[in-house]
Parts: structure tokens; C-alpha cells; sequence
């Protein structure tokens, strides 16, 4: 028979090694969920980033340098600053002055300060409008504006546009249609503002309003007067603008003199690129632009008008430039 | 607070002298208790063994509500049925195993005083478990009836109804095999 010490060091002795195992087992469990968990934290972390990364837009390559800037402005007209009159006002102005003009070959659009004044002779008076690119900008948006007729406005009125824009000076002449209507307040206006394509030339700058919309404090679209879904016709010229012949790109340069233009080549498809994936294209025809071969450079006519615009393709190269090359 | 359950606190505090005092004050009656579950006794010291090895290890609650001795017995009963339970079929044990299994008469000796009651408590062989169970706790233990049914997990009247049954079973073979106790 057993004493009762050798029952209770045998007892003691089973204890002791069930609590040791019991302490590697959670030791081994505490450093398993460990690793596991590291694991599953890489895991999310690579899943967050690949989200990230697969939200990001790649660029597309191609090299647009026809394009100024674009500038989306937005803003929510407070109680107090109402706009009073109920009346649109369109004013377009052509405006002679030689405009020095710095080939820009990209703008960064991200965070712009505008600046627009416009004085006026005749009773026109439209007081400096600030508006910050950033974000949603709340402005005040004072228009006293008395019907005036166009053409009168049109001599004298000058608007100025200064666009603060890395390494590029730019003084452009902008011509936009104004519109002015009256709205309750808490209103909010979108407002497409392109600030232009300037011709080297310098004798004309036409700007375009690609949309203005305004909207009512419940949600509700308000017509703008002049305001109208972009089209083919508003957007080119405005947005990268590029041109398709067989295999070969043409990106759009200036407008040129019908005096410039040759033969009759082919018909050509002509896109405009108004943001990533969404474009207008449009069948248009292709001539010969003077002194170009047709490789290097063709002009295109825009449909039921008289205009002419260069597309040029940036590959190309001379047989000369190809043959100085090392 | 009675001895076991100053030993058992004790123990817990870290003194390992203390728990070879439980064994040594309950080894005995709480293996006669759990030869109630088991025919054999070496598999009722085996039970008894694993019942010390749960102090041992988990070191379970004493609330205090009830005698230490009480409490050990649920703890013993509660385990040795959760074993059985696991336990369906009984291992093979080689028979060097039972080399230094205690004698059956020796634990009675030791824990059973009383010459008539170890008699007594040898005719219970042939009775049933619940049987078994019920007399030792209430004859051989002097546990009350509330006490018992606290261990075997039952209401006092089922312990009472069991205990009357139990009696009568167990005069029933004594006077079959011609066994004359007067206090019976």
C-alpha cells in the first residue's frame, strides 16, 4: 500500500507537469496568434494599398500642348449677396491687343487663384471676382448689370485674367458670356470656366463657358441662360485635343488661315479628351497644311464652318534630325 | 472554517505541505465514496487521484458555502462522471500497474473503525450504485441528508426516498444470506 506522501508527491508530480504544458501550450498559442495576426495586418495593409494604388489614374501617355488651364469654380452665393438682377446678360468682346503668348505645355490645374476684373465705360460694372479653385469656395458674387446692348459693351469692355501659373506668364483676354440671373439664396453655382485659347497671332481670344449650372437649395438644376451640356463643337480646342490618320497621332496646335491650307487628304477622326474616359470624336476632314508633308502635319476643318486648325505630330522627325542623331 | 478548508487555503497560498494534508485526511473515505461509481477499486483510487489532481492543477473556488468535505465530494462526484463520460470504453492496464494499488480491506481498516460497519459495508457490494453511494454518505460519512444531496446533486426528498430504499435493498440481502444485525 501507498503512504500518503507517495499518493501526494505522485499527485504534485502530475500537477506540475500539466501546469508546464499547459504554460508552453499557451506560450506557443500567445505566439502563433502573434504571427498570425502580423500576417493578417500585412494582408490589409497590402489590400488597402493596392486599392489605393488601383485608384490612382495613370496617365496616358501623350502630350498635349495645347493646353492653357481649366478651372472649375464653384460657388454658393450667401443670403446677403443675392443677385439681384433677373435679366442675362451675354456680352461677347473681341478685343484687339497684341496678347504675348507663352506656349504652355502643361498647367497644373490643382489649386488656382483667378483674379478676373472688368471695368466698364458704359454702365456695366462688374467688381473683382475672386474664386479659389480649391475645393468648394464660398463667394461673394456682387453683378450690377443693366441691359446694355452688345455691341456697345463690346468696344470698350475689358476683362483681365491673370492665371498665376509655374514658370509661364500668361496675360489672356477673356470673353465670357455672363449670365446673371436671380435665385433664392443658399444657391450654388458651378461654373466651367476655360480660360482660353490664345492664339499666337495675338489678334483674337475667344474663351469659352463650358457650362454653368445653378443649383437651388434643393438640389434642383436652374437654367443659366447660356448654359448648355458640352459638345464636340464647345470642348474642342478647349480640351487635349487629338487627331487619328491611319497609325499616325496628330495633337492639335493653333488655328490657321484657310491661305495655308492644301489638298484635300482624307477624312480624319478628331477626339476630345474632356476628362479620363469620357471624350467627344467626330469625323472631320483632313488637308494638307502648306510646307508639312502629311506625316508631320495635316489641318483639319471643323464641319459647317470655314475654321482650320494645325494638328501636328509631335514623333515625327526629319530624315535630317534622324540621321544627326547618334 | 473546518481543517480541510484551512489546509485548502493554504495550499492555494503557495504551501505544498498543505495539500499532502488533504490527501492524507480525505484519501480514504473519498475513495470508499467513489467505489460507489466503479466496482473496482483500483479505478475508485484512480478516480480519487484525478479529483486531487484538479485541486491541484485548476485550483477551483472555495466559496465556503458548504463543509469542505461536502464540496470535495461534489468536486469527486462532478469529476468522476465527467471521466466516465469521456471514458467510454476501460483502458487495458497491464496487470504491474496494480502492483501498488491499495487493498481494499486495507482502506476500510484505515478509514472504517468500526468492526460492524466494515462488515456492513461489504455487504453493500451487491447493492447499486446510487445505493452504495447514499448509505456511505449518510452512515459511514455522517453527512446529513441536505449534505448528501448536495454532492449527489439531488433534492433532499429524492435523498430521503433513496435512503429509505437503500436500507430496505440492503436488509433484503442480509437476511437472504442469513446476516443478523440488530441495529439494522
Amino acid at each position: 500500500m501507498r503512504s500518503y506522501e507517495d499518493i501526494s508527491k505522485r499527485i504534485m508530480e502530475r500537477g506540475d507537469k500539466l501546469i508546464e504544458e499547459r504554460k508552453v501550450r499557451a506560450a506557443r498559442i500567445k505566439h502563433t496568434s502573434y504571427a498570425v495576426s502580423g500576417v493578417c495586418a500585412a494582408a490589409i495593409a497590402g489590400i488597402g494599398v493596392w486599392h489605393i494604388a488601383s485608384d490612382i489614374k495613370k496617365p496616358d501617355g501623350f502630350r498635349d500642348p495645347g493646353i492653357v488651364s481649366v478651372t472649375d469654380i464653384t460657388e454658393d452665393t450667401a443670403a446677403e449677396t443675392t443677385v439681384t438682377s433677373d435679366e442675362a446678360v451675354a456680352v461677347v468682346t473681341t478685343v484687339s491687343q497684341t496678347v504675348t503668348t507663352v506656349k504652355v505645355t502643361s498647367v497644373t490645374t490643382s489649386e488656382e487663384r483667378k483674379e478676373t476684373a472688368a471695368a466698364s465705360a458704359v454702365s456695366v460694372t462688374a467688381p473683382p471676382k475672386q474664386t479659389s479653385a480649391a475645393a468648394k469656395t464660398t463667394s461673394s458674387v456682387q453683378t450690377t448689370a443693366k441691359p446694355v446692348s452688345s455691341e456697345t459693351a463690346s468696344e470698350n469692355k475689358t476683362t483681365m485674367t491673370d492665371i498665376p501659373v509655374s514658370a509661364a506668364s500668361t496675360t489672356t483676354v477673356v470673353a465670357s458670356p455672363v449670365t446673371t440671373s436671380a435665385h433664392p439664396s443658399n444657391t450654388s453655382t458651378e461654373e466651367h470656366v476655360n480660360t482660353g485659347k490664345v492664339n499666337e497671332n495675338g489678334n483674337e481670344t475667344a474663351a469659352t463657358t463650358t457650362s454653368a449650372k445653378m443649383h437651388g437649395s434643393h438640389g434642383e438644376e436652374m437654367g443659366g441662360g447660356v448654359a448648355a451640356p458640352p459638345t464636340f463643337q464647345s470642348t474642342f480646342g478647349v480640351y487635349p485635343t487629338y487627331a487619328v490618320l491611319g497609325n499616325t497621332r496628330y495633337e492639335m496646335q493653333e488655328q490657321m488661315s484657310g491661305n495655308d491650307v492644301g489638298d484635300y487628304i482624307s477624312r480624319i477622326t478628331v477626339t476630345v479628351r474632356v476628362s479620363y474616359g469620357s471624350e467627344f470624336t467626330e469625323i472631320l476632314k483632313a488637308y494638307r497644311a502648306a510646307d508639312a508633308d502629311k506625316e508631320e502635319a495635316v489641318a483639319v476643318r471643323l464641319n459647317d464652318t470655314d475654321e482650320y486648325y494645325l494638328f501636328r505630330n509631335t514623333a515625327y522627325k526629319k530624315e535630317n534630325d534622324i540621321s544627326a542623331e547618334p | 472554517m473546518d481543517n480541510g478548508a484551512s489546509s485548502y487555503r493554504r495550499f492555494l497560498d503557495g504551501d505544498r505541505n498543505s495539500f499532502t494534508e488533504l490527501v492524507t485526511e480525505y484519501w480514504d473515505g473519498l475513495t470508499l465514496y467513489l467505489t460507489g461509481f466503479t466496482d473496482n477499486t483500483a479505478e475508485a483510487e484512480e478516480f480519487a487521484e484525478e479529483v486531487f489532481l484538479k485541486l491541484y492543477a485548476d485550483k477551483p473556488d472555495y466559496s465556503g458555502k458548504s463543509s469542505f468535505k461536502t464540496w470535495l465530494y461534489a468536486v469527486g462526484r462532478n469529476t468522476v462522471l465527467n471521466m466516465l463520460r469521456k471514458r467510454r470504453k476501460l483502458r487495458e492496464a497491464p496487470l504491474d500497474d496494480f502492483y501498488d494499488v491499495s487493498d481494499r480491506e486495507d482502506i476500510e481498516k484505515n478509514h472504517i473503525q468500526d468492526q460492524n460497519k466494515r462488515q456492513l459495508y461489504s455487504a453493500m457490494e451487491k447493492l447499486c450504485g446510487d445505493y452504495r453511494q447514499v448509505l456511505y454518505l449518510v452512515y459511514f460519512e455522517n453527512f446529513g441528508v441536505a449534505e448528501t444531496a448536495e454532492i449527489m446533486h439531488k433534492n433532499e426528498r429524492q435523498i430521503s426516498n433513496l435512503l429509505y430504499r437503500a436500507k430496505a435493498a440492503l436488509k433484503k440481502k442480509l437476511e437472504k444470506e442469513g446476516f443478523e444485525y440488530e441495529e439494522l
